[in-house]
């Protein structure tokens, strides 16, 4: 094969399977940030927090799916337990306020896990045997890269399902449009809003053991730097959209990959950013967005 | 003693206040040592970059996440023209101020057609390219060596070489800024852009121009940033790219918030809290974050429109709306 072509197909894969990562943290996000439209900064400790969770099971014997699921529902509570104390009593405040008391909670969080676990990046076992795979002609593709892709495919359409079908989703639809009026109509605001945030921080931890078991490294550094990234990746597949996430997150990879490899390695994540910020001049709502009318 | 007769008296003394507190701020380092004057000098500093920002997002409402990175052009471009160039302070300080600006307009013109959020991630998106041509640009910036030996402040003949010296400076360009702005903000465009912050249909349905208000505002909050980014610079004699991360930003935004939004000097209060917060809590070593955070969040849960906000930022009131409320409820039950 042409060795131009084989490095690019390369590339295209690495992107992928990055872009998935980005793309299973994204859609926990987005649908946290659809939701109120709150910035939440407390999302990258949480699944960080999480992921060491699911770290601290698997040495103590624990299969690591089993850890991952559990440490998963861990988040959740803490993910419930943030709204209840940080954001719930703040909720009728601009906006921003939340935004900073989430800031505090995730100072809270990486301070507990700096505690507990130390400042020092730690490697972390594999969900299934790294560098096994198959070769498709002359490039390599590991089984990891397929799990990775397929875990945030199956996330993305379950919640899609779970917005779309169920008497949740529905109440979380009419929740996004109007809190007030929601609650008027009898849906339970009090408790939709906590689900949601649980059901982020479970998502946020199951991309996080991928990311982590990807890349064998987890570290507290990972947090703040993946809010940011789900969040961009969340604006460009277009807000309240989890197909939009999930395309926005592989693209974002995709353009991050590929500036890596032929502009710039210093760069690459510069120019991840600006493809996002391109893309959002000329369709302004994201991929997906839909419209939202502006009320007066 | 109640809180309100506190505030009653404050507004009553007001004028006596403030020249007891500039009083206080002269005196302040002739009576203590270099520790105390360093931290003196960043509430200075980081008081002029507050400001910028409180116009950006206390009064016009938009959320600037990059403002480290602003600041950081001020720096750059004020040590580069000095080093480089070798142009007095004063016109290094104003230059820095200008480029910023433009810096700042250029990123705030195409993406004024959208919502606030956008903004922020252009914002974000910025700060990071900033900090890749810091780190790469090498024939530019020196990459992570940074730019050292930046001559200290001088005006008119005179150095301002010693810390005591630059705290002053640094004073007489937080008083200049402050009352600057306070009269911006009082001026017609000050409310222009209060009402394009609190409803920007209804601003441009009054023939206030929302678009160029915006601009205008982010383009004085960044020259703001500018020039505090050239004092620290010919203060510290160095920049280098590790000064200005999205942490940075996210501090200012802070500050912002916790010293309340839409209030000038709230803008000082809030810069003053965390730069003296995080040396008072300092001995608790790891723990240092962590309880910044709880401190953050009590802040916010008991006054949500920070120190000296405005009520209307804060919603329902928070925890001391809730308290206040439920002492009056006990004052109005009948003694049985």
């Amino acid at each position: 094969m042409n060795p131009e072509l084989e490095y690019f197909l390369n590339q295209l894969i690495n992107g992928l399977s990055l872009g998935s990562m980005y793309a299973m943290i994204a859609v926990g996000y987005s649908m946290v940030y659809s939701l109120l439209y709150l910035i939440n900064f407390a999302h990258g400790d949480l699944y960080v927090f999480g992921t060491f969770i699911a770290l601290m099971f698997c040495t103590s014997g624990m299969p690591i799916v089993a850890a991952m699921i559990l440490a998963g529902f861990v988040a959740g509570l803490i993910g419930m337990t943030i709204e209840r104390t940080v954001y719930r009593p703040v909720r009728g405040a601009s906006r921003m306020v939340p935004m900073i008391s989430a800031l505090g909670a995730a100072f809270v969080l990486r301070t507990i896990a700096q505690v507990t676990w130390g400042t020092e990046p730690k490697s972390f076992p594999a969900l299934i045997s790294r560098g096994a795979g198959f070769t498709l002609g002359e490039f390599r593709i590991q089984y990891q890269q397929i799990l990775v892709l397929a875990v945030a495919a199956i996330a993305m359409l379950v919640l899609t399902w779970v917005m779309e079908k169920t008497k949740l989703g529905k109440a979380t639809q009419c929740i996004m449009q109007d809190i007030t009026t929601a609650s008027l109509m009898g849906i339970p605001v009090n408790k939709i809003i906590p689900l949601i945030y649980g059901l982020g921080g479970f998502f946020g931890v199951v991309g996080g053991v991928l990311f982590s078991s990807y890349y064998n490294i987890i570290s507290i550094d990972m947090g703040m730097w993946g809010t940011i990234k789900a969040w961009a990746a969340a604006m460009l597949g277009g807000v309240g959209s989890f197909y939009g996430s999930f395309f926005g997150g592989i693209l974002f990879g995709l353009a991050e990959t590929f500036a890596g490899a032929y502009i710039s390695t210093g760069f690459k994540e510069a120019i991840g950013y600006v493809v996002i910020v391109i893309i959002l001049l000329f369709k302004p709502t994201g991929l997906f967005g839909k419209k939202r009318a502006k009320k007066v | 003693m109640d809180v309100k007769v506190i505030k009653d008296t404050a507004v009553k003394h007001k004028r006596l206040l403030i020249v007891l507190l500039f009083v206080a701020v002269i005196i302040f380092p002739l009576v203590s040592s270099g520790m105390a004057i360093r931290v003196g000098s960043n509430i200075m500093i980081y008081s002029i970059l507050t400001m910028g920002a409180m116009l950006i997002c206390g009064y016009t409402g938009m959320l600037n996440q990059g403002m480290a990175a602003f600041y950081g052009v001020g720096a750059y471009a004020s040590a580069l023209l000095s080093v480089n160039f070798d142009l007095p302070f004063i016109v290094c300080f104003l230059a820095a101020g200008l480029i910023t600006a433009g810096v700042g307009l250029l990123i705030a013109i195409p993406c004024l057609r959208v919502e606030t959020d956008f903004l922020s991630l252009i914002t974000i998106a910025f700060a990071n390219i900033f900090t890749a041509i810091l780190n790469n640009w090498t024939s530019l910036t020196r990459g992570p060596a940074g730019v050292p030996g930046i001559p200290p402040a001088e005006l008119f003949g005179f150095k301002f070489n010693t810390p005591v010296r630059n705290f002053y400076l640094m004073f007489g360009v937080v008083v200049i800024v402050y009352v600057i702005l306070h009269n911006l903000i009082k001026s017609r465009i000050g409310r222009a852009l209060q009402a394009v912050r609190d409803n920007d249909i209804g601003a441009s349905s009054v023939g206030i121009n929302v678009n160029n208000n915006k601009v205008l505002a982010f383009a004085i909050g960044t020259f703001c940033a500018g020039i505090a980014g050239s004092l620290m610079a010919h203060f510290i004699g160095f920049v280098g790219p590790t000064n200005f991360t999205f942490d940075e930003s996210l501090l200012v935004l802070q500050m912002c918030i916790i010293g309340g939004l839409g209030s000038m000097p709230g803008a000082i209060v809030g810069a003053a809290f965390f730069v003296i917060m995080p040396e008072i809590i300092r001995p608790l070593a790891v723990y240092r974050v962590g309880v910044g955070g709880v401190i953050m969040i009590l802040c916010m849960l008991f006054r949500p429109q920070g120190i000296m906000g405005s009520r209307a930022f804060a919603g329902k009131g928070g925890f001391q709306e809730k308290i206040r409320s439920f002492l009056r409820r006990r004052h109005q039950q009948p003694v049985a």
